[in-house]
């Protein structure tokens, strides 16, 4: 059977004013059922663009897939036309966004935001639709759930925001999760009980995910393997346990070292 | 006198769902060249104090003051002065950029406001720019050509530009890997240690707090918990809240991550429209009492030079 997700040789260009930039250059990675693939490097190594590829959901201008395959589920996704993208998107697919504020809507409610994913993928009513939308604010830990559903996205704080984006990533059950920064602006509390909701997900459905995170403390919870980017390209993949005691690339290393320091204050 | 006072400052919303508590009751002290770290859960109120500090949300009770002045009857011009004085970092570094600016004209706004020249400006940008690891050509840029910790450091820059006596850092370095991060944080400390630029700096991530911070200060469910100098709190944590929050954090080693699962306080954080009475934190603490439910707590010395909200600490 095939594998949830298959990414082969992907390459993604910037073709801007300023000449053209390899974002992401010929990355593979595969991420079996129940599995979780962490994706890690430095700010700018090209992690955000290499989602966006994966999800057909590329700024275009300036960025274009110029090669590679995206299996998802054995079905290439970069030779799908966009009306087919438009059903795999949040119903096979579902991924976080970095940056939660700017993802949702501003004038529409979480409740309006969370059923339109529903009512596309799903053949839920509108009130079937809020109460399942209700349950999953829940099952994100958002505080006061109930009263949450009618509020806007500026009336949210930051943590709050970001687990209406989860909620909504996960509300089909996607097969796949690419999670981009998930937890940046949660509490370490809300943080755990997120990434719990999130190993459940897989143990009980299977669902393959792929997480990029700056926090090796998430990496080491999370994480099966690790594939380390740098500039635009995979410079290591390995077994979570094999790259905490042998790093091998530079990069790997120092930023293990620079971590273990901070932990030691 | 305090950099910054802040007397019993109260933050209400009021919301279809009725009137969100969102500070109540905070009073606190930062002094000059001080950092202090605030921190607690996602939506006790940090951010919301941050901009009550800024003046972007009105206050509904209690006094804020920067070196001695009242900040409330300000008018515009002497609010220009305060912002000059004070700063913040948002924490959503998007949202908080003009998408339409181009990141030069961005960070350069706040010297152009203040009547530099276009040479001093553009030296300025440059030095700005540098200081935060972003590279020059980033000037002719726009926001969405960034990655997500290259917008995080515009909003730095920016933040930096008129030299504050005050930052208000809202997340600075979530988006950021270790390298950057610390790159960042050596430039706050050496601001911090060439001008006594003072900082309150607001951070899930506990051990940045550690490292960065001064004093701490614990905040739950619009109220503080807990205050005191940073080694107090970590090696002796009075208040039941601090104990589960520093007892959450995760551990950077897989091996460990598995065999010592994380402490994770139960129940959910109560509504700031109905907040419980008397001890905020009641509904999840571990020896709550009978009294808890009735009577609220006032910060009190707790020994160290701390200061906690519980009635049996
Ligand atoms: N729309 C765009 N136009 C031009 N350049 C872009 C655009 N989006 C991203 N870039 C550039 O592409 C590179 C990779 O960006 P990407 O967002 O993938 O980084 P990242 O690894 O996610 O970093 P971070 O950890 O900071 O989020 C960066 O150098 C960024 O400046
Ligand atoms: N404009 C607003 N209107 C209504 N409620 C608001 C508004 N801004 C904030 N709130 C509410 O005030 C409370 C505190 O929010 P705040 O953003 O200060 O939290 P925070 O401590 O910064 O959390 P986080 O760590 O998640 O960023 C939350 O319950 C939030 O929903
Ligand atoms: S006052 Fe009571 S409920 Fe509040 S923290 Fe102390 S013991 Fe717990
Ligand atoms: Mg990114
Ligand atoms: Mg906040």
């Amino acid at each position: 059977m095939a594998l949830p997700l298959e990414v082969v040789g992907l390459s993604t260009t910037l073709f801007t004013r300023r000449g053209e930039m390899k974002a992401v250059d010929g990355l593979s990675l595969s991420v079996g059922a129940g599995e979780t693939v962490a994706l890690v490097g430095e700010s700018g190594c090209g992690k955000s663009l290499s989602a966006l590829s994966i999800m057909r959901l590329l700024p275009d201008p300036p960025a274009r897939i110029v090669g590679g395959e995206v299996r998802l589920n054995g079905r290439d996704l970069v030779q799908l036309p966009e009306e087919g993208m438009l059903d795999i998107r949040g119903q096979e697919i579902g991924m976080i966004f970095q940056d939660p504020m700017s993802s949702l809507n501003p004038v529409a409610t979480i409740e309006k935001q969370i059923a339109e994913v529903l009512m596309t993928h799903t053949d839920l009513g509108r009130g079937q639709a809020r109460a399942r939308a209700h349950e999953l604010l829940e099952m994100v830990g958002m505080p006061d759930a109930g009263r949450r559903l009618d509020a806007y996205p500026h009336q949210l704080s930051g943590g709050m925001c970001q687990r209406v984006v989860i909620a909504m990533a996960i509300a089909c059950s996607p097969s796949v999760l690419i999670a981009d920064e998930p937890t940046t602006a949660l509490d370490v509390t809300v943080q755990a009980q997120v990434l719990a909701l999130l190993k459940k997900l897989q143990a009980d459905a299977g669902m393959a995910m792929v997480f990029i995170t700056h926090d090796l403390g998430v990496v080491a919870e999370t994480a099966d393997r690790v594939v380390v980017m740098y500039a635009g390209r995979k410079v290591e993949e390995a077994a979570v346990d094999d790259l905490f005691d042998t790093p091998l690339h530079p990069y790997t290393a120092g930023r293990l070292v620079a971590c273990f320091a901070a932990e030691r204050g | 006198m305090s950099l910054l006072s802040l007397r019993d400052v109260h933050v209400r919303f009021n919301t279809a769902a009725g009137v969100v508590r969102a500070v109540n009751g905070v009073s606190l002290d930062l002094a000059v060249g001080e950092t202090l770290g605030l921190v607690g859960e996602s939506g006790c109120g940090k951010s919301t104090l941050g901009k009550a500090i800024m003046k972007l949300v009105p206050i509904a009770g209690g006094e804020i003051l920067v070196e001695g002045i009242d900040i409330a009857p300000l008018d515009r011009k002497q609010l220009t002065d305060m912002r000059r004085k004070v700063q913040m970092i948002f924490q959503d570094p998007y949202g908080s950029l003009n998408p339409r600016s181009t990141v030069g004209r961005s960070v350069a706004q706040p010297m152009v406001l203040a009547g530099w020249t276009a040479e001093a400006t553009a030296t300025r940008v440059e030095t700005l720019l540098r200081w935060v690891g972003l590279p020059t050509d980033a000037k002719q840029r726009y926001p969405h050509e960034f990655s997500g910790g290259q917008r995080q450091r515009i909003g730095i820059a920016r933040a930096l530009a008129l030299s504050p006596r005050l930052i208000i850092c809202d997340e600075p370095v979530s988006a950021l890997d270790v390298s950057v991060r610390a790159q960042v944080i050596n430039l706050l400390e050496d601001l911090k240690g060439e001008f006594g630029v003072s900082y309150l700096f607001i951070s899930h991530d506990l051990s940045v707090v550690e490292h960065i911070a001064d004093r701490v200060a614990v905040m739950y469910l619009g109220t503080l918990a807990e205050v005191g100098g940073r080694d107090q709190i970590w090696r002796s944590p009075q208040h039941p809240y601090t104990k589960a929050l520093l007892a959450a954090a995760p551990v950077a080693n897989p091996r460990l991550a598995r065999t010592r699962p994380r402490t994770v306080l139960q129940g959910e954080l109560p509504s700031p429209l109905d907040p419980p009475a008397g001890c905020p934190f009641h509904s999840r603490c571990p020896i709550a009492q009978d009294r808890c439910k009735a009577e609220r707590p006032t910060l009190r010395p707790v020994g160290g030079g701390a200061l906690a909200a519980c009635h049996f600490v």
